[in-house]
C-alpha cells in the first residue's frame, strides 16, 4: 500500500515530521517499508519563459529557443514538437539538475549551445505522459520559481506492508485516523461541499435487483449527468502517479481517488450504455461468458456473481467491470457502483479466475458496509467538480438486512493479565475509541461496539490487541515464565542428532536436499511406484515426493562432478514418503549415504578409491555405534538400484534395516556418471530400536599366543565362511580370527588366491604352551582344508 | 717366553684396538672388534696362552699386564659405544625435517550448516525446559491451516503459498505449527515444546528455496502473558547472537497468535548504523511470535480462559545466513557442493 504523507496531512489536520510518523507507524504494527521524498530530485529545475523560438536549420525535429527564468534568457535545444511559441511557459532543468546519473551542463546539441533541458512529464517522473514537455498553464508562479514550490511536487510516499488483517489500513482516510490515534489528536476530517444537483432522482432512471443478498449484501448506485470526459487536473494526477496509478480520465481517476481515500471501489458505468435502465445483481448461468475491462473473454460458473443490466453481464462483482459498458471519451452520463460484495465469493471468484484486481483486494478484506452513502456524496461531489456534471438527487440503495456494528464485552483486567502490562483504564479507552469503537462501562465490563470498518475485530483479544499495538509492545517488561520440568519425550530427535555425530565422526560431510525430486531418479532406482507427488510443482520435472535418499545424493555427485571434483562422501538423515490408506503418507526417517572417487591419501602413500568395503565398515560401525550390536550381512541381490553381486541387506537383531553395496552401473549410467560408487540406505526408526544395552565381559589375564596360517583357495571361495569355520574349528580357546592378506599373482596358480589370517589363541585359566596350541591348531587347519578344499600354503 | 716381549705385544695390542675402534659405526662392529681381542680366540685371549710359560715370579707382573689391557679395551669400547650414542641422538635432534608437509589426519566429517544452526537453537531451548516435538511434513490442510485460524477462502491464506498434495486435502506443510497443534492435542499441559523441522512453500528465487528448515516454539500454561514471550525470546536472542544484541518487538499479524509482533535484532554487522545487509535500517527481522489466538486453543480442547501461551517461529535458513558471513544465496544449502559444505567443520 502506498500512501501520500501531504494527503494524511490534509486528511488529518496536522503535519507531523514524517520521520516520526514513519516511527508510529512502524510500531503500531503497519511497517512501513520504505518512504521516498519527493523534493531534492526538483533541485535546479524552475518555471521558464520562452522568449524566441526558431527552427533548426538542419533538422525537422529541433528548435532553437531562447527562456527567460526571470534572471538569464538563456539558449536551449528542443528537440519537442509542443514547444510553445513566445510567451508560453515551460519547465526549464538548469545546469545542475540531475536525471539519475544524468546532470545537465552546457553542451551541443545539434550544433548549438544548449544551456538545460525542457522537460516533460515522465522526465520529471510526474506522470506517464512522456509526448511533448510541459506546457505550464494557470501556474501563479513568477518565472525562476523552483518547480517544487509552483507545482507543490514535495510529498514523502509511504510504502506500507499492510497485514490482512488491517483493511482500514488500505485507504488514506483510515491511515489518517490511525495517524490522529497515534498522535492523540481528534480524527475529524473536513467533508466535500455537496455536489450540484441535476433533475429528477437517482431512482428515476435506475433500477435495481439483487437477486442474491448474501452475495451482495448491499449495492448503492448514483447518477451523474452531463459529464465531460477530459484529463483531471495535475494536482490529481500527480498524486495517482505517486501512488503508482495511471491516470487516465477524470471519470477513472475519480473512482481511484475514492478508492485510495475511502477503500471503497467504485465502478463507472456509462448509464447510456446499460439496457433497460436496469442493474441486476445475479448469479451467472453456467458458462455464461463476459469480455472484462482488460479485453479477456471470461467464463462463469454458478458460483460467480455477476452484475448485469437488462440484457447482459456488464460487470463481474467486485472483480472488474465488462469491456461494454466502459466510460468513454464520449461518455455523458454515469452510474456510480458503491457496493458491499461478501468477502469469500469475492476471493472465490478472482481465484478461480486468476484475476486479482485492486478492487478484489479490497473486498476479500472487508470493506466498510455501512458507509456507501458518505462515499456516494464524496463520488458526486468529485465528479461533478472534475467534468462538470451534476447529480441526481439521492441514490438507490439495496441494503435489505444491514450489518449492525458487533458489540464485543472487554474486561481491563484481562488485558494486564494476557499482557503482563499494566494501564489505566482511561488510557485503554483512549485507544479503543480512537479506532472508531465505542466503549459503555458496564461495572467490570466495557461493552465495546466495534466499527464496521474494522471487520477483523470480533473477540476480547482483538481488542486487547488493539490496545497492546497503540501502546506500543517495547513497553512492556520482559520477565522469564516459570517453567515446569518434564520427562522429555525427544527419543526419535536424539536418534537423528546421534546418527549424523556418527556419520560425521566416520568421515562423511552431511548433505540437505529436496525432498521432492524428479520421477525418472526414483524408476531407474527401482522406487517409482505408487509415489506421492505435488499437485502444483513449481517445477513440473521435480514432482515427486522421493521414496529414496538416493535420489538427493546421487544428484549431489552428478553436481560435484559437473563442478571438477572426484571425491565425494556425503550422507543424508531425512524422511522418505510412501503412500499408505491412511489419512496421511507414511513418512520414514532414513539414513543414507553415497561415496565415490579417491579417498583421501597421505603424500607419498598411493591413493585409492571408495568402494564396496568402505560402505561395508561404514555401515558396520555405524550400527555397532547405535544400537550396540554388530550387524548380520546377507548376500541381495534383487535390489534395482544395486550392483546383483556386490550388494548386502544389512540386519540388526535379526531385523533387516536397510541396504548396503555398489549403485548399480546402469542407474549411474543413466545419471551420466561412471559405475563405481557405493552406498547404504537404512531404516534409522528401525535401528534404532534394536539398540542392546551394552555388556562387560571377563578378561583374561594369561597371554595369548598368535598362529598365522595361509591357504590357497579358488577365486570363487569367499574368505568369510573359512575365518569363520576356522574359529568354529579352533574351539573356546581361539580369541580373534584376523584376515591380513588376500594376495593374487607370482607363487599362486592362475585362478586362485592366497588367503593369509592371524589366529589367536587365549585360556582364561593358564598360560598356554606351545604344544596345546600347536595340536588345536593343526587340527583345525585340517579340518578347514578339507571342509573348503584349500591348500595350506 | 720373555714377559718384556708378552707386556710389549700386550702394548701394540691394545694401541691397535683403540686405533681401529675409530674406525668402527656401529655397536655390533664394536663388540665384534672386542671380541676378536678379548674371546678366547681373539689377538689378546690368544697371546694370554703364553702365560703359563712365563717365570712364576714374574706372573705377577705380566698378569697385571693383561688386566690393565683389558680394562682399557673394555673402558674404550665403553667409551665408543657411549660415543656412538651421543652422536645419533645428537644427529636425529639436528637433522633437517619438513614441518611443512600437510598432516595426516583421519577422515573427517561434519554436519551441514543448517543442522549445526539448527541444533545450537534447540539446545537454548532444552536448556530452558522445552521439549523437542516432531510431526509429518505431508500435513492434513486441517492441521495446517483451519486448526491455526485460517479460514477457508481468506486472504491469510495468500500470506503462504502452498504447495499441495491434494488440494484442499494435504500438502506439504507451510510452516512448523501444525507440530504445535499435534503438541497441545498429545501432550499433558502444561505444553513447553519447540518443533524444528523442514517447511515448503511454492516460491523459488535468490532469497526463497522452495523447502527450508523452520523452528517454532510454543508454551501454554497458566498465567503465560506476553511479557513472558519477551522474556524468553530475549534469552534466546541473546544466547545466539551475543549477549549485547539489542532487540524491538513490532505489532504484526499472524492468524494464529493475537496479539503478534515481528521480532527484530540490531544489524550484526553495522551494530545499528545502516549497511546493505539491513537495508540502511539498522534493524533485521528474525522472529515472529504472539499469544497463542484463543481459537486455536479453543479448537484444541484447551479452556482459553484458564490457560494461555505463547508461541514463536524463526528460520533457521535466515539465522545461518546471518551468523555465518558470506553465503550469498539461500541456495547454496541445497547444492551440497562439498567446498561450501566444508567450510562450517567444526
Amino acid at each position: 500500500m502506498l500512501a501520500s504523507y501531504k494527503w494524511l496531512c490534509e486528511l488529518a489536520g496536522f503535519a507531523p515530521d514524517p520521520k516520526e510518523l514513519e516511527e508510529k507507524f512502524t510500531f503500531s504494527g503497519l511497517e512501513v517499508a520504505s518512504v521516498v521524498h519527493r523534493k531534492s530530485e526538483f533541485d535546479h529545475i524552475v518555471v521558464a519563459e520562452v522568449v524566441e523560438k526558431e527552427a533548426h536549420p538542419d533538422s525537422k525535429k529541433l528548435s532553437l529557443v531562447k527562456v527567460s527564468d526571470g534572471s538569464a534568457v538563456l539558449p536551449i535545444v528542443c528537440g519537442a514538437s509542443n514547444c510553445p511559441l513566445p510567451g508560453g511557459r515551460v519547465v526549464l532543468a538548469k545546469e545542475g539538475a540531475r536525471f539519475g546519473d544524468f546532470v545537465i551542463e552546457p553542451r551541443k546539441v545539434g550544433g548549438y549551445e544548449s544551456f538545460g533541458m525542457l522537460c516533460s512529464e515522465e522526465e520529471l517522473n510526474l506522470g506517464p505522459d512522456s509526448d511533448g514537455i510541459i506546457v505550464l498553464e494557470g501556474v501563479d508562479a513568477s518565472l525562476g520559481t523552483p518547480i517544487a514550490e509552483a507545482l507543490q511536487l514535495e510529498d514523502w510516499i509511504f510504502e506500507l506492508e499492510v497485514t490482512p488483517n488491517r483493511p482500514d489500513a488500505l485507504y488514506h482516510r483510515g491511515l489518517a485516523r490511525e495517524m490522529c490515534l497515534l498522535f492523540d489528536k481528534p480524527f475529524a476530517p473536513t467533508e466535500r461541499p455537496a455536489a450540484p444537483l441535476a433533475s429528477g432522482k437517482t431512482s428515476d432512471v435506475i433500477h435495481v435487483t439483487v437477486e442474491n443478498a448474501t452475495g451482495a449484501p448491499r449495492y448503492a448506485a448514483s447518477v451523474v449527468e452531463n459529464v465531460t470526459v477530459q484529463a483531471s487536473p495535475f494536482w490529481l494526477r500527480y498524486r495517482l502517479h505517486n501512488l503508482d496509478i495511471r491516470p487516465i480520465s477524470n471519470l477513472v481517476d475519480m473512482t481511484n481517488a475514492i478508492l485510495m481515500e475511502y477503500g471503497q471501489p467504485l465502478h463507472a458505468f456509462d448509464l447510456d450504455k446499460l439496457a433497460g435502465k436496469k442493474i441486476v445483481v445475479r448469479n451467472a448461468a453456467e458458462g455464461e461468458k463476459m469480455r472484462t475491462l482488460d479485453d479477456v473473454e471470461r467464463t462463469f460458473s454458478t458460483d460467480d456473481l455477476l452484475i448485469c443490466d437488462g440484457a447482459k453481464p456488464v460487470a463481474v462483482a467486485g472483480v472488474m467491470g465488462g469491456l461494454d459498458t466502459e466510460v468513454s471519451n464520449e461518455t455523458r452520463n454515469i452510474l456510480i457502483e458503491c457496493a458491499y460484495f461478501n468477502p469469500s465469493n469475492v476471493r472465490k471468484t478472482s481465484k478461480k479466475l486468476k484475476l486479482s484486481s485492486e478492487s478484489s483486494y479490497r473486498f476479500e478484506r472487508g470493506v466498510d458496509p455501512n458507509h456507501e452513502p458518505e462515499v456516494l456524496a464524496a463520488a458526486n461531489a468529485m465528479v461533478c467538480e472534475l467534468s462538470g456534471g451534476k447529480a441526481r438527487e439521492g441514490i438507490v440503495d439495496c441494503y435489505p438486512k444491514p450489518i449492525a456494528p458487533i458489540e464485543v464485552i472487554f474486561r481491563p483486567s484481562r488485558y494486564a493479565a494476557m499482557m503482563g502490562h499494566q494501564i489505566s483504564s482511561a488510557q485503554m479507552v483512549k485507544c479503543i475509541e480512537g479506532i472508531g469503537a465505542e466503549v459503555t462501562v458496564d461495572g467490570e465490563n466495557y461493552i465495546v461496539r466495534i466499527p464496521t470498518h474494522r471487520p477483523d475485530m470480533e473477540r476480547e483479544i482483538d481488542v486487547i490487541e488493539e490496545i497492546a499495538r497503540v501502546t506500543g509492545m517495547n513497553q512492556i517488561e520482559a520477565m522469564l515464565p516459570q517453567i515446569q520440568c518434564q520427562i522429555p519425550r525427544r527419543g526419535a530427535f536424539e536418534n537423528v542428532k546421534r546418527a549424523k555425530e556418527c556419520l560425521s565422526a566416520l568421515g562423511l560431510m552431511e548433505s540437505v536436499t529436496y525432498s521432492f525430486v524428479p520421477k525418472e531418479i526414483l524408476r531407474s532406482l527401482g522406487v517409482g511406484d505408487e509415489l506421492i507427488t505435488v499437485a502444483n510443482p513449481l517445477n513440473a520435472q521435480r514432482a515427486a515426493m522421493r521414496t529414496t535418499l538416493f535420489a538427493g545424493l546421487l544428484e549431489n555427485l552428478k553436481r560435484t562432478h559437473s563442478r571438477y571434483m572426484d571425491s565425494f562422501a556425503q550422507f543424508e538423515v531425512a524422511k522418505t514418503y510412501h503412500s499408505s490408506n491412511a489419512e496421511l503418507p507414511t513418512e520414514v526417517v532414513r539414513v543414507a549415504a553415497v561415496l565415490d572417487g579417491y579417498v583421501g591419501s597421505w603424500v607419498s602413500e598411493s591413493s585409492r578409491r571408495y568402494d564396496f568395503y568402505d560402505a561395508k565398515g561404514i555401515v558396520d560401525s555405524f550400527c555397532c555405534a547405535m544400537t550396540g550390536r554388530s550387524p548380520d550381512f546377507t548376500v541381495e541381490s534383487g535390489n534395482v538400484a544395486m550392483h546383483p553381486k556386490r550388494t548386502l541387506a544389512v540386519s540388526v537383531n535379526g531385523v533387516t534395516v536397510g541396504v548396503l553395496g555398489e549403485i548399480h552401473p546402469a542407474v549411474l549410467k543413466e545419471l551420466k556418471l561412471s559405475s563405481g560408487a557405493v552406498g547404504f540406505e537404512l531404516d534409522l526408526e528401525m535401528l534404532c530400536a534394536q539398540r542392546a544395552v551394552a555388556t562387560a565381559v571377563p578378561l583374561s589375564d594369561f597371554p595369548p599366543m598368535a598362529r598365522d596360517v595361509a591357504v590357497v583357495a579358488d577365486e570363487a571361495q569367499d574368505v568369510g565362511p573359512i575365518l569363520a569355520a576356522f574359529a568354529e574349528a579352533g574351539g573356546d580357546l581361539v580369541t580373534g580370527v584376523k584376515l591380513f592378506d588376500v594376495y593374487r599373482g607370482e607363487h599362486v596358480e592362475k585362478g586362485k588366491k592366497s588367503i593369509a589370517f592371524s589366529v589367536q589363541y587365549r585360556s582364561f585359566e593358564k598360560t598356554l604352551t606351545d604344544k596345546e596350541v600347536d595340536m588345536i591348531h593343526q587340527k583345525a587347519v585340517s579340518s578347514v582344508s578339507e571342509q573348503y578344499n584349500v591348500q595350506l600354503r | 717366553m720373555d714377559p718384556k716381549e708378552i707386556i710389549e705385544q700386550l702394548q701394540l695390542l691394545t694401541q691397535q684396538f683403540v686405533a681401529s675402534l675409530q674406525n668402527q659405526s656401529t655397536e655390533q662392529a664394536i663388540r665384534d672388534l672386542q671380541a676378536a681381542y678379548l674371546s678366547k680366540k681373539g689377538k689378546v685371549g690368544e697371546l694370554q696362552t703364553s702365560l703359563g710359560q712365563v717365570e712364576p715370579s714374574q706372573r705377577k707382573e705380566v698378569g697385571q699386564a693383561f688386566n690393565k689391557a683389558k680394562q682399557t679395551i673394555v673402558q674404550s669400547v665403553t667409551e665408543a659405544i657411549d660415543g656412538l650414542v651421543k652422536r645419533a641422538e645428537e644427529a636425529y635432534l639436528n637433522a633437517h625435517f619438513d614441518v611443512t608437509l600437510p598432516g595426516r589426519a583421519p577422515a573427517q566429517g561434519h554436519m551441514h550448516p543448517l543442522s549445526i544452526v539448527m541444533y545450537d537453537i534447540v539446545d537454548v531451548f532444552t536448556s530452558m525446559g522445552f521439549d523437542v516435538a516432531q510431526g509429518p511434513e505431508i500435513e492434513t490442510d486441517e492441521y495446517n491451516f483451519a486448526k491455526l485460524n485460517f479460514p477457508d477462502d481468506h486472504p491469510a491464506r495468500d500470506m503462504q503459498d502452498t504447495l499441495f498434495i491434494e488440494e484442499g486435502k494435504t500438502l506439504l506443510r507451510t510452516h512448523m505449527s501444525p507440530v504445535q497443534i499435534r503438541s497441545m492435542l498429545e501432550r499433558p499441559l502444561p505444553v513447553q515444546v519447540v518443533a524444528p523441522g523442514a517447511v515448503f512453500r511454492r516460491d523459488d528465487d535468490p532469497t526463497h528455496s522452495p523447502m527450508f528448515f523452520q523452528i517454532e516454539g510454543l508454551l501454554v500454561d497458566k498465567g503465560i502473558h506476553f511479557g513472558h514471550l519477551k522474556g524468553v525470546l530475549n534469552t534466546f536472542l541473546y544466547q545466539i547472537f551475543g549477549e549485547d544484541v539489542q532487540t524491538r518487538f513490532r505489532p504484526s499479524f499472524f492468524p494464529f497468535t493475537e496479539p503478534s509482533v515481528e521480532v527484530d535484532i540490531q544489524c550484526i554487522y553495522c551494530k545499528g548504523k545502516g549497511c546493505r545487509l539491513c537495508s540502511q535500517t539498522g534493524w533485521i527481522e528474525i522472529l515472529g511470535a504472539g499469544m497463542v489466538d484463543p481459537n486455536v486453543l479453543e479448537g484444541v480442547g484447551i479452556d482459553s480462559e484458564m490457560y494461555s501461551g505463547f508461541a514463536f517461529g524463526l528460520g533457521v535458513d535466515r539465522v545461518a545466513m546471518l551468523k555465518y558471513e558470506g553465503i550469498t544465496s539461500i541456495k547454496l544449502f541445497y547444492e551440497n557442493d562439498p567446498r561450501f559444505l566444508e567450510r562450517f567443520r567444526r
